[in-house]
């Protein structure tokens, strides 16, 4: 509210501000049907917006005004210079009771003498002011209780109005400062700073960063400004349907994109309406089963890392699934075979399906059927989610996820014919790689169609859809495939050339020649500085031909009918393992599956590796090198690092419904499941990575660079310290021009006072200990603090 | 009263293109192709922070796509909120023309007629003035 009421503070002082002048020369051509259409528009404005504020004394004097003023733009009563005077009296009353609002300063109350002087103008109207008594007795009770309200609110903050291209400028120009701030460092890093330098330039940076904060900031708005609105919605409904039904609305201080809050509207009031009209039952009704017969409908929204949650729950009846069933039946969406296989969560998102709603009679509220598939279209457009969770009998809650702003995505970026594109990720289902054995690609009728456990799913190439040439990988890797769910149309699994990576990205509209073709989202530019094209997950439907939902409906109908279930579910992976029992790991931890040849496999140090692209990484589940000709490994990943496991053969995917049982070695098995009646150990997929910390760097192919200042036949630097170095995780070079690109170098036996300013520079000296020019020196064989050197340099330069 | 003018060379024809929608000449680095757009599209390049389209002029008057050679000169010019390179041959002048200079355009082939709809004269060499906001809108694509 107090939103509304800045925001109505600032339109009326604007206002009034370009009507001052225009006032002025009323005064002098009293008869000027324009400047009195002008007087006449801004007090019908000032009393719409008071009306539903509640400031009473605003209302009254507008509404006078307005009734004045109505008449004289029809030409019933002449103006004259009095009644300007009158009307300017009331106008300069609004203006100083606007200002009141904002310092809680009392204005002193004789309103009634205003607007009686005033509608003396009216024909017909008593002189006499005794009709006006009752009015001043109210008035001057509302004047005390607002200055009785107001001292409490004089430090409330000033606000001015901004454009939003302006704001869009201000942005604009703080991400340039970013990229060339982004320049700046790779530039000091290629000469070296001094310290004092870097101190300027960290100060630099962290100021960046806070405007940067600030300007993102000045695009969120309170959610207030929506659900500002539910109450008086409400109100109207139950006027209607004669309920009687509370709301309680919490988290209104919760700030969104503003044009998120635009995006919300529809959806929203929607929801609200459904509760009301079908989810709470008449005040009789709810007697007769014992419940409170005032409905209760409570709206929450709070924000959860970078989504805003939206809950909507009534203490209604909830959802009837059977009912739900027998319509979709009637309107031969399903089958009644097809009904009982459901699961309960499949059965009760029939209700997202076209033309579908358990009202029985249409009213002008709800009912014709558009609307929670239409809900659930606007929800997916904005990038969000929608959840439901039924209490039959007793109420049901709606959750809406959505990002925190419509202008950040939570992009993919995807690799096809050498190029990157991307793809808002909460349009992505799932990626699996096209080796995958519950991967096939099959064709019908000439259409090519993917089968992905059991689904039946619409299938492309990306390339195809965007028409251009593939490009041989030369890893000769399986390509991806990405499983997409539209706002609009069937879900279909996208093969594209690989994954490449998943960031936040900032979406810019596109030309609208670019957009004239139906495939992209908009543009974006992500840190590398190349422009990136955003797919637009309802246009490459339309481009694959399943833009519709029909095909969607008949495979629910006919091949899975629990996949939504199956797809929120964790899943398992069953597996042989290599001594043959049967274990399970999570499917999440397991990138993908990969046959390596045994040429591959080394012992090292103890322990088994394979070699990938020049990339050793460990193995687990199998401890001697293969006897085998080739061997199937898990890649298993936890983000940045991975390991191998070894497999005798991969059995099936299942659901992680059932209970977990502990195991009596949590630190090797997360658990015990039931997988068809059998008992299966849960491998923790934790224990392979937290094995070996050093990993990350190690198999990292991005590792430091340490430039070692001696020649190459130094015995010790070569034969000691070198290997040492690499085998901690650093590359190391003795030649020369590496020196530049190093990120730190290393100097041994040099009085420290003529070595050049670096702050790269670790210097080394064969004593113990420390020697007058070797101030800051580190002794060679002191292996901790020589590594602590290194990777503090790393860490500064970087 | 005097308007700038940039000259410009599309297609091996000097142009004059009104400045007052000109923000600066840039020569265009890399691009990223927009597969499926419309061939008069060559791509898309970024300026600073910003994504622009890069506009193949030559396209639109000979219907041949001009192959896209690094450090290119293009034009900027922001139409309808989108910021644009024009692709262009050479950059020649930036001349003030009174405006009594201009006169309507008459008979051009279809291709030209599309995108100039005025001529100026400078220094003798009567030039037609072309509208940006032609080169880059959905419709004229039908023209072209």
């Amino acid at each position: 509210m107090d939103d509304l009421r800045e925001e109505f503070i600032a339109e009326t002082r604007e206002t009034l501000e370009i009507l001052t002048g225009q006032l002025v020369q009323w005064e002098k051509t009293p008869d000027d049907g324009s400047l009195i259409d002008s007087a006449f528009r801004f007090v019908h404005t000032v009393k719409g917006s008071c009306g539903f504020l509640d400031l009473p004394r605003l209302l009254r004097l507008s509404h006078a005004a307005e009734e004045l003023l109505s008449f004289a733009r029809d030409g019933r009563i002449t103006v004259c210079a009095e009644m300007v005077t009158a009307v300017l009296a009331v106008i300069d009353r609004i203006s100083a009771l606007t200002e009141a609002l904002e310092s809680g300063q009392p204005v002193f109350d004789n309103d009634a003498q205003l607007i009686t002087a005033m509608l003396a103008f009216l024909p017909g109207q008593p002189e006499n002011a005794e009709s006006q008594d009752p009015v001043s007795a109210t008035v001057e009770r509302d004047d005390a209780a607002e200055a009785n309200d107001d001292p409490g609110t004089t430090a409330r903050t000033r606000t001015v109005r901004v454009s939003l291209a302006l704001l869009d400028k201000l942005m604009n120009g703080v991400s340039d400062l970013v990229l060339a701030r982004n320049e700046v460092s790779r530039q000091l890093r290629r000469v070296g700073a001094t310290t004092e330098i870097d101190h300027a330039f960290g100060r630099l940076s962290s100021t960046v960063a806070e405007m940067r904060d600030a300007i993102g900031m000045m695009r969120m708005q309170h959610i207030d400004r929506l659900f500002s609105s539910l109450p008086r919605l409400l109100r109207d409904i139950c006027i209607d349907l004669g309920k009687q039904i509370e709301l309680t609305v919490e988290g209104s201080e919760v700030e969104v994109d503003r044009e998120m809050v635009e995006a919300l509207r529809d959806p929203l009031t929607h929801i609200l309406r459904n509760a009301a009209d079908h989810g709470i039952e008449s005040p009789e009704q709810r007697r007769a089963v014992g419940k409170d017969p005032v409905g209760h409908i409570r709206v929450v929204a709070r924000q959860s890392g970078n989504q805003i949650l939206v809950e909507i729950s009534d203490d209604g009846r909830g959802i009837d699934v059977e009912k739900l069933g027998q319509k979709a039946m009637a309107r031969k969406l399903l089958t009644a075979g097809q009904w009982q296989k459901m699961s309960d969560r499949a059965k009760l998102e029939t209700i997202f399906a076209p033309g579908l709603s358990t009202a029985e009679a249409v009213t002008a509220i709800s009912g014709r059927g558009v609307g929670m598939d239409v809900v659930r279209n606007n929800m997916h457009a904005i990038g969000g989610t929608i959840d439901l969770e039924n209490n039959e009998g007793y109420g049901l809650k709606i959750t809406l996820r959505l990002p925190l702003t419509l202008s950040i995505i939570a992009g993919l970026s995807l690799r096809a014919g050498g190029q990157i594109y991307g793809i808002s990720r909460s349009s992505v289902v799932e990626i699996i790689s096209t080796s995958n054995r519950n991967v096939e690609i099959e064709e019908i009728g000439g259409m090519p169609i993917a089968k992905v456990r059991g689904d039946r799913l619409a299938y492309a190439k990306l390339e195809t859809i965007l028409g251009v040439p593939e490009v041989e990988c030369s890893q000769s890797l399986a390509r991806s495939l990405v499983i997409v769910r539209p706002a609009v149309g069937a879900t279909f699994a996208l093969d594209v050339e690989a994954v490449v990576d998943n960031e936040e990205l900032v979406v810019k509209p596109g030309a609208p020649l670019v957009m004239a073709t139906g495939l992209y989202a908009g543009t974006s530019l992500p840190d590398n500085g190349r422009p990136m094209l955003l797919l637009d997950a309802s246009g490459l439907a339309a481009a694959i031909g399943v833009e519709s939902d029909l095909f969607e409906l008949t495979n629910m109908r006919h091949d899975a009918p629990d996949q939504q279930e199956t797809r929120r579910a964790d899943s398992g992976l069953l597996f042989e393992a290599m001594d043959g029992t049967t274990r399970a790991i999570r499917l999440a931890a397991v990138d993908r599956m990969e046959d390596m040849d045994r040429g591959l496999f080394h012992q090292l140090g103890g322990r088994l590796c394979v070699s990938v692209d020049d990339n050793l990484y460990d193995v687990k589940g199998l401890d001697t090198l293969p006897q085998t000709d080739s061997v199937k490994l898990l890649r298993l990943s936890d983000g940045s690092a991975t390991v191998f496991l070894a497999v005798a053969d991969v059995i099936d995917i299942f659901a992680l419904d059932g209970e977990i049982a502990p195991s009596r070695l949590p630190e090797l098995y997360e658990g015990i499941v039931h997988v068809d009646g059998k008992p299966v150990e849960i491998l923790n997929s934790y224990s392979f990575f937290e094995a070996n910390p050093n990993e990350v760097r190690s198999h990292d192919s991005q590792r430091p660079l340490c430039f070692i200042d001696a020649a190459r036949n130094d015995g010790w630097e070569q034969n000691v310290l070198g290997p040492l170095l690499t085998a901690t995780g650093y590359e190391i070079s003795f030649d020369e021009a590496d020196r530049e690109r190093a990120a730190v170098v290393l100097v041994r036996g040099a009085s420290t006072g003529d070595l050049p300013q670096d702050g790269r520079l670790v210097a080394l000296r064969d004593t113990v200990q420390t020697g007058a020019d070797e101030q800051g020196s580190i002794y060679r064989y002191d292996r901790m603090a020589l590594l602590t050197a290194i990777e503090s340099k790393v860490a500064g330069a970087r | 009263m005097d308007k700038l003018f940039l000259i410009a060379e599309i297609a091996g024809t000097a142009v004059a293109i009104y400045s007052e929608n000109i923000e600066s000449v840039v020569a265009v680095g890399e691009i990223v192709s927009v597969p499926r757009a419309d061939p008069v599209i060559a791509g898309l390049f970024a300026l600073r922070s910003r994504v622009l389209t890069l506009v193949d002029c030559q396209y639109r008057v000979t219907g041949v796509q001009k192959a896209f050679e690094k450090g290119g000169l293009a034009v900027i010019v922001s139409i309808g909120g989108h910021n644009f390179g024009l692709m262009v041959d050479r950059v020649r002048d930036v001349v003030s023309v009174p405006v009594s200079a201009l006169t309507p355009a008459v008979r051009l082939e279809p291709r030209w007629a599309a995108l100039a709809n005025m001529l100026v004269e400078i220094d003798d060499q009567l030039m037609m003035v072309v509208d940006p906001e032609s080169l880059v809108s959905v419709d004229s694509r039908l023209a072209a």
